[in-house]
């Protein structure tokens, strides 16, 4: 409850006091001062996204790589992978305020950036629909647009309730089973259960993880290889991929993964590959994402591509 | 003339070695069809294989290729690297010696970075790995030629350097490489048979099965060469072209197998010794108990990896070296009196 | 089973003009050295040479060139006639044996397997049999050596392996027997029972040639001598004709006094002060 009440009063709060510097808490529940937002490097492609909402895209001087969407993010320069960071080249781009989301590292490195003065803001960064709303507050009370920010807020739940009402209309049918299939390379089917993250949007969107319960075997929580039979044993009726933009996408490849051709969803050629930050970002689009998942999932039929929010 | 009887002990000792892992090979293979992650009882396997009942998919597309990849595999790692170890003199020699692990794994790194982890094409990677394998120990065996002749010694030494090389260039495309293909291509050195199907089976099977019974043909040769290549000539073998064959065959099988599954260690160091521990160290018994060996240590590792964390699977690389590598030291120290007194 | 010929090699040999080896102005070379050079030779069945000079006179290097095991720089082999080149390595094998000074293994194989090894000429094209077996034994227990077959060779003192090598040369069954220093390692009875056995198969035919550093055991069990120094053949003949003081004192460089012996060869001891 606190969870939600704080950042939300504390938001309101910094919105009437224009003056910087702003202060909010962080991952780990300290507070950061921030006394600069002049020039931002953003690292998290779902924070990136949301600065750009928030409308300071401009004070953006170097992101990560997964940080590519919207287009002009991607002409910003590129310091690297988010675990595996710089200190120099962040240092380069002479930031006032470092944007990361709370997985960044190495840890030293975070510690060096602090060390040479740099403000960093590690920002809370839960896979769930609470903690997509507490990203966007957080982000938008450490820039001074906490307004903005709960817009962003009201147009996600605006989605959210979309969503409801479509899940609703399915009350009493059975949920479709949906495979998280993540392709690495031809020898091996890397799949995510429920408690992965970057599949917690299939749960979103209505369907059933579908190694919940695989057949003669426990469950699938995190992401993980599994053998070809549990995959046939998990007998998905769809099968959800992400794609990378910058990487081309084969059908076929994801169809002659071990298992999947003898799974209904592989029969049937019933895949939906998604765009891989729209599917598991946790951006302020993830209400969209969900809808946009339960229709392919549910109103598709055979394969469907969804790509990123950019291209809507 | 009475043969002696000391003859006869040794001459018995091979026969039931090799009597041994000829009857475990199919009861591995057996088990191994019987057991997986998707549970059929096994009485029930006749029937869901003659009525084609469900699981009648999972049992042919996907159980028996991968029993059969790893029973290849293993016999294909296991004959080479008794071969090797013959042919060097050296025991400690494995299949990677001459460069071709090192190399398909090069081969494979180097076309999940160009053409994505995602990207791959089918049969792109294993053909990549493939033909990585073959030029690796063509520039090996190149170093080591001078005139009609090949010094085992440099090509031994040749096969380390293009080995290491090969592994500097693997971990420059570790560096180069994005998250997804790091992964890849991690996930690709550590090995495993879950890419099994005909498919993959039709494409490197051929190559292992004439790479094996080429190899099984240098038993003669290769017990001369126990003595020396000098000695080996003066026994009448042709140790240039005995090197020439055992050379090509075993790249040819080993690229092959190490391309089907990746890197699988320990296999083709380990089974010829612990033949040798049991039985003896002529290689016209040494060379088929390694292949049936070969075969049943990585049919069971198979199992292990895809049964005892199902439903996901462990490397298989991971549990030759857990299982095999203490059951060899325990062997060492046991038999280490009467074998190398 | 097929009763396989007890000495199939040589009688082979014998249509194409028998066991003789002959060497035309042979040479060898390390870079700039030559290790044999000018050597033209012909060495017939029948006889038992020994093959003397001091150390890094290119004996052991003669051996290998007349074994075949080293393609010569200048001159040729002829084996009956016919270029050593000419024959496949299986084809040789079963004519000539070589005995070499260094003895290892790669793996522990045991005695018995190690002279067995003898018998793979032979067996090129055909399947082992009980004679085969035979011929083993009767070479280990010619060499003293049958209570060894159970043993693993790398095991063995120095002498026991000298044996067993020798086993496996003769089970070899060859008609050319060439021995590089075959008396080292061994104790003076089985060096004598060594040579008295070489000379036995040199009288039953064989040419037996054994590069020997011991000038008196040379002078009392071989036919003929072939004095070498720097690669060069410097005189060859029976011991009666070679063992002079002068020639002993140019091949190796110390003078030599000579004893008579009872069975008439002399013997030649370097002169030395007595302590």
């Amino acid at each position: 409850m606190w969870t939600r009440v704080l950042p939300l009063l504390s938001a309101i709060a910094l919105s009437t006091a224009l003056a910087q510097p702003y202060r909010v808490s962080d991952a780990t529940g300290k507070e950061v001062e921030i006394r600069s937002t002049e020039r931002i490097v953003s690292i998290g492609g779902s924070l990136t996204e949301i600065l750009y909402a928030l409308g300071l895209g401009e004070r953006i001087v170097a992101r990560d790589t997964g940080s590519y969407l919207p287009a002009e993010a991607a002409r910003k320069p590129d310091i690297g992978l988010f675990f595996r960071l710089n200190a120099e080249p962040i240092l380069a781009a002479r930031p006032t305020l470092v944007i990361a989301v709370a997985e960044a590292g190495p840890p030293p490195v975070i510690a060096q950036l602090r060390q040479a003065g740099v403000t960093v803001l590690l920002v809370p960064d839960e896979p769930t629909v609470d903690g997509v709303k507490k990203k966007i507050r957080t982000l938008a009370a450490a820039v001074g647009r906490a307004q903005r920010g709960e817009e962003l807020v009201r147009g996600l739940e605006r989605d959210l309730l979309a969503l409801r009402s479509k899940l609703s209309q399915r009350t009493g049918q059975p949920k479709a089973r949906v495979l998280y299939l993540y392709p690495r390379d031809p020898r091996n089917t890397f799949v995510c259960g429920e408690e992965a993250s970057g599949a917690g949007l299939i749960t979103l969107a209505g369907a059933e993880n579908a190694l919940k319960e695989a057949r003669g075997s426990g469950a699938v929580r995190g992401c993980v290889n599994i053998t070809a039979e549990a995959v046939v044993a998990a007998k998905p009726d769809v099968i959800v991929v992400p794609y990378f933009p910058d990487q081309p996408f084969n059908l076929e490849n994801v169809l002659r993964l071990p298992g999947v051709a003898q799974t209904p969803a592989g029969q049937n050629r019933r895949v939906v590959a998604m765009e891989v930050l729209y599917l598991s970002g946790y951006g302020y689009t993830v209400g969209k994402a969900a809808l946009d998942l339960h229709r392919a999932i549910y109103e598709g039929s055979g394969f469907v591509q969804i790509a990123g929010k950019e291209a809507r | 003339m009475m043969t002696l009887p000391a003859v006869q002990k040794r001459l018995g000792r091979y026969r039931r070695a090799i009597w041994l892992v000829g009857v475990a090979l199919p009861v591995v293979l057996l088990l191994a069809a019987g057991i997986g992650a998707y549970w059929i009882p096994p009485p029930e396997i006749p029937r869901v294989l003659l009525q084609r009942l469900e699981g009648y998919a999972v049992l042919v597309e996907i159980r028996f290729p991968r029993v059969l990849l790893a029973a290849l595999v293993g016999a294909t790692l296991a004959l080479s690297g008794a071969v090797l170890q013959g042919m060097f003199r050296n025991p400690l020699a494995d299949p990677g010696l001459i460069g071709v692990s090192a190399g398909a794994g090069l081969g494979a790194a180097l076309w999940i970075v160009l053409f994505g982890a995602l990207g791959w094409s089918y049969l792109g990677l294993p053909l990549a790995a493939f033909l990585g394998g073959l030029l690796a120990v063509s520039l090996v065996w190149r170093v080591a030629q001078s005139g009609p002749r090949v010094h085992t010694a440099t090509l031994l030494l040749a096969g380390i350097a293009v080995s290491s090389v090969s592994g500097a260039a693997i971990g420059l495309l570790l560096f180069l490489a994005d998250d997804q293909q790091l992964r890849s291509i991690t996930f690709w050195t550590l090995g495993g048979f879950g890419g099994a199907n005909w498919a993959l089976l039709a494409l490197t099977a051929p190559f292992m099965l004439l790479a094996g019974a080429g190899l099984l043909r240098l038993a003669r040769p290769l017990n001369a060469l126990v003595l020396g290549e000098g000695e080996a000539y003066h026994l009448g073998i042709s140790v240039e072209r005995m090197k020439r064959q055992a050379v090509t065959l075993t790249a040819l099988g080993v690229g092959a197998a190490v391309a089907a599954a990746g890197g699988i260690g320990f296999v083709g160091l380990v089974v010829p010794h612990l033949f040798r521990l049991f039985a003896g160290p002529d290689h016209r018994y040494l060379l088929v108990g390694s292949a049936l060996g070969g075969a049943v240590l990585t049919v069971l590792a198979d199992l292990v990896s895809r049964t005892v964390v199902a439903p996901a699977e462990l490397p298989v690389g991971v549990i030759t070296a857990l299982v095999g590598g203490p059951f060899f030291l325990w062997l060492l120290l046991r038999y280490k009196k009467e074998a190398y007194a | 089973m097929p009763e396989a010929p007890p000495h199939p090699a040589p009688q082979a040999l014998q249509k194409e003009g028998g066991a003789a080896l002959e060497a035309q102005d042979l040479g060898c070379r390390r870079g700039e050295r030559w290790l044999v050079r000018e050597v033209s030779l012909r060495l017939e069945g029948g006889e038992f040479w020994a093959l003397l000079g001091p150390n890094g006179a290119g004996k052991t290097t003669l051996l290998r060139l007349l074994s075949g095991e080293i393609p010569p720089n200048t001159g040729e082999v002829r084996l009956g006639g016919k270029p050593l080149e000419r024959y496949r390595p299986a084809e040789l094998a079963r004519v000539r044996a070589l005995l070499p000074q260094q003895r290892e293994l790669s793996f522990p194989f045991s005695a018995y397997e190690v002279a067995f090894l003898g018998r793979m000429p032979h067996l090129e094209a055909r399947a082992e049999t009980p004679q085969d077996h035979a011929a083993v034994q009767k070479a280990l227990e010619q060499t003293d050596a049958l209570g060894l077959a159970e043993r693993l060779y790398p095991s063995l003192s120095g002498g026991e392996k000298a044996r067993v090598d020798l086993a496996r040369v003769l089970a070899q069954e060859p008609a050319i027997l060439l021995l590089d220093e075959p008396t080292n390692h061994l104790d003076p009875k089985h060096q004598l029972e060594l040579l008295e056995h070489c000379r036995h198969l040199a009288h039953s035919g064989c040419l037996v040639i054994a590069a020997l550093h011991d000038l008196n055991l040379a002078s009392l069990f071989a036919d003929r001598l072939l004095l070498m120094k720097d690669g060069r053949v410097m005189a060859s003949g029976t011991a009666q004709e070679l063992l002079s003081p002068e020639l002993l004192e140019r091949v190796y460089g110390v003078p030599f006094q000579l004893y008579p012996h009872p069975s008439g060869r002399p013997l030649a001891l370097p002169r030395a002060a007595p302590s």
